[in-house]
């Protein structure tokens, strides 16, 4: 049994079918990658995993219960965490009280959620930005409280929304040693990735969608020689 | 704040401090109507206490869960109408009448929130500013023989009975009013740190983000406006207690749904922001109403409402209370502590 079990969703808004009939497995300790062009539904994807949207048809299985339709915070709450890509992170709380807002999504007891929320910073090395207002971080370091955030709701599937994006070479390298830390924790992980290098690295299995369907799907190698996917990225005449 | 806790090693810690400051600022408060029996000077501090009470019941919703309601007279209203008639009609205890005004009055706001917490921004607040204009009219017009419509209905009895709520003298107002704020900073700063604290500040930060948190936003939202809407029914029953007169321009009119709006805007967020903004604001709004009168210039309090806010707005969008603390309340606290370490 997959962990997550996406079974022939489709997604339209108004005329634009925006997911055709996509389905789509994820096995426990996988990093998977979901890639394809501007516009292919990788993000209409996750909201449709997460809840943030309700498929028109179809339906999503997580560890073998059917969560279509439920609400983002129930979703969370049976273990499915995700970071946006337009990311949002508390910008008025300091670095603690945000991983402490997720940490809070397993305890009822503030002094619980503070001792996991100190755990989890000092995990991830952002120690000496605890007291720091999020508004004053970078954009990478407030990539990093977005992703501890979510990780503080102690998931079992993290969705990664391009957390490599727009960050330098060195804040990539560190991004994609942060990916392979989650996942020897024990964290199955989804990304959705633009930076070739990052998502091509690390992930194990790699899903194409192209137009709002599934177009390929396999190792990185594999993927990378498919001609549906040159032709996706790069035009018929190159495939 | 970070700053001054690494600054002092030992000794008196700012926390201590904040209470020792705030312990002298109640005991002064509790003085006054020992120093004064002047009605005048009492009625205007009843008043800011009352203001600082409803602003920061409005707060709940309206600040830390960032939902900016302009319909918080009807749970006024509620609250008042619901004593004001239970104790004319059957004698009901006003103590009493309070508590299922105010349970009314959360009942309300709760099912107002169902449809209204679905709407986001602009359209929540016109929503809830028209549910309140309704509610009015329902009460003038409709329901106006319950009611007393525009005249209102007086029902003071004349002599001092705790057992009614009525006080022939200003003082047991003074010390009600004056408990019911502390007891509600307290428990607003308890709240602060508290799970349903920190969600209520992320959903005002970010819906999206808090949901994927696994915060049911609808269900925060409709408990914020619970507690709201039943401390604001309470501040509407001390209200008319102590007119000993209620009228339905008066409790459900557009300007007591705008009145907690200006004062929290005025003083800031956070627990002392309302208060803050309830002790500018209303004096001078009682010292105008007082000094000119409600017929020669009846109105004018409303054009110093709007020259106040366009200058908060323009000069210090986050309320008073931000550049107050850091001009002078955190300069204070450093000083106060670096005394005590010198002793």
């Amino acid at each position: 049994m997959s962990l997550l079990e996406v079974n022939s969703v489709t997604k339209k808004f108004g005329g634009l079918v925006a997911i055709n009939d996509v389905s789509l497995n994820i096995d426990e300790g996988e990093i998977v990658g979901l890639i394809g062009p501007n516009g292919a539904g990788k993000t209409t994807m996750f909201n449709l995993i997460t809840g943030f949207y309700r498929p028109d048809s179809g339906s999503i299985k997580f560890m073998g219960e059917d969560i279509t339709g439920r609400k983002p915070s129930e979703i969370c709450k049976k273990g499915i965490a995700r970071t946006f890509q337009l990311i949002k992170p508390f910008l008025n709380m300091t670095v603690f009280d945000n991983i402490l807002c997720g940490a809070l999504c397993r305890t009822n007891s503030v002094d619980v959620a503070k001792k996991e929320a100190l755990k989890i910073i000092e995990w991830m090395g952002i120690d000496k930005k605890r007291n720091a207002l999020t508004r004053s971080l970078t954009l990478a370091e407030r990539k990093l409280v977005e992703v501890g955030r979510a990780l503080a709701t102690k998931p079992k599937l993290l969705l990664l929304d391009e957390v490599a994006a727009g960050l330098n070479p060195v804040e990539t390298e560190e991004t994609i040693k942060l990916i392979r830390k989650l996942r020897d924790t024990g964290i199955t992980l989804c990304l959705v990735e633009h930076v070739m290098k990052a998502v091509m690295t690390v992930s194990d299995r790699i899903i194409v969608l192209d137009h709002g369907s599934k177009i390929a799907e396999g190792t990185p190698k594999e993927v990378s020689q498919n001609t549906n996917v040159i032709e996706a990225y790069l035009g018929r005449s190159y495939a | 704040m970070k700053i001054i806790k690494e600054y002092i090693t030992g000794g008196l810690k700012p926390k201590s401090i904040n209470l020792y400051l705030f312990a002298a600022f109640i005991t002064i408060l509790s003085l006054i109507p020992v120093w004064t029996s002047d009605p005048t000077i009492l009625n205007v501090f009843i008043y800011t206490f009352l203001f600082a009470f409803y602003a920061a019941s409005w707060s709940i919703l309206g600040k830390y869960a960032g939902q900016i309601s302009i319909g918080h007279s009807v749970y006024f209203g509620l609250g008042a109408y619901t004593t004001v008639l239970l104790y004319v009609h059957y004698n009901v205890s006003p103590w009493l009448g309070m508590f299922v005004g105010g349970l009314l009055a959360a009942m309300v706001a709760m099912l107002l929130g169902l449809p209204c917490f679905r709407l986001r921004g602009l359209f929540y607040i016109f929503a809830t500013l028209a549910f309140a204009e309704v509610v009015r009219i329902i009460f003038l017009h409709p329901l106006r023989d319950l009611s007393g419509g525009a005249e209102g209905i007086p029902f003071t009895i004349g002599y001092t009975s705790p057992y009614y709520f009525q006080f022939v003298e200003k003082w047991p107002y003074y010390y009600i009013a004056l408990t019911m704020m502390i007891l509600l900073i307290a428990g607003l700063q308890k709240m602060e740190k508290s799970r349903l604290g920190y969600y209520l500040k992320a959903i005002c930060e970010d819906e999206d983000a808090a949901e994927a948190i696994g915060i049911n936003v609808l269900k925060y939202k409709l408990i914020a406006a619970g507690i709201s809407g039943f401390l604001t029914a309470i501040a509407g029953t001390f209200y008319v207690q102590f007119l000993c007169y209620i009228g339905v321009n008066d409790v459900f009119g557009i300007m007591r749904s705008i009145e907690p709006v200006i004062i929290s805007w005025v003083g800031g967020s956070g627990v002392f922001g309302p208060i803050l903004g309830s002790f500018i604001i209303t004096p001078i709004t009682e010292f105008l109403v007082l000094t000119l009168g409600m017929t020669t210039a009846y109105g004018l309090h409303m054009i110093l409402y709007g020259a106040i806010l366009i200058i908060i707005v323009l000069f210090m969008p986050e309320g008073v209370i931000k550049p107050l603390s850091q001009k002078f309340y955190i300069p204070l606290l450093k000083k106060l502590s670096e005394e005590y370490r010198r002793v």
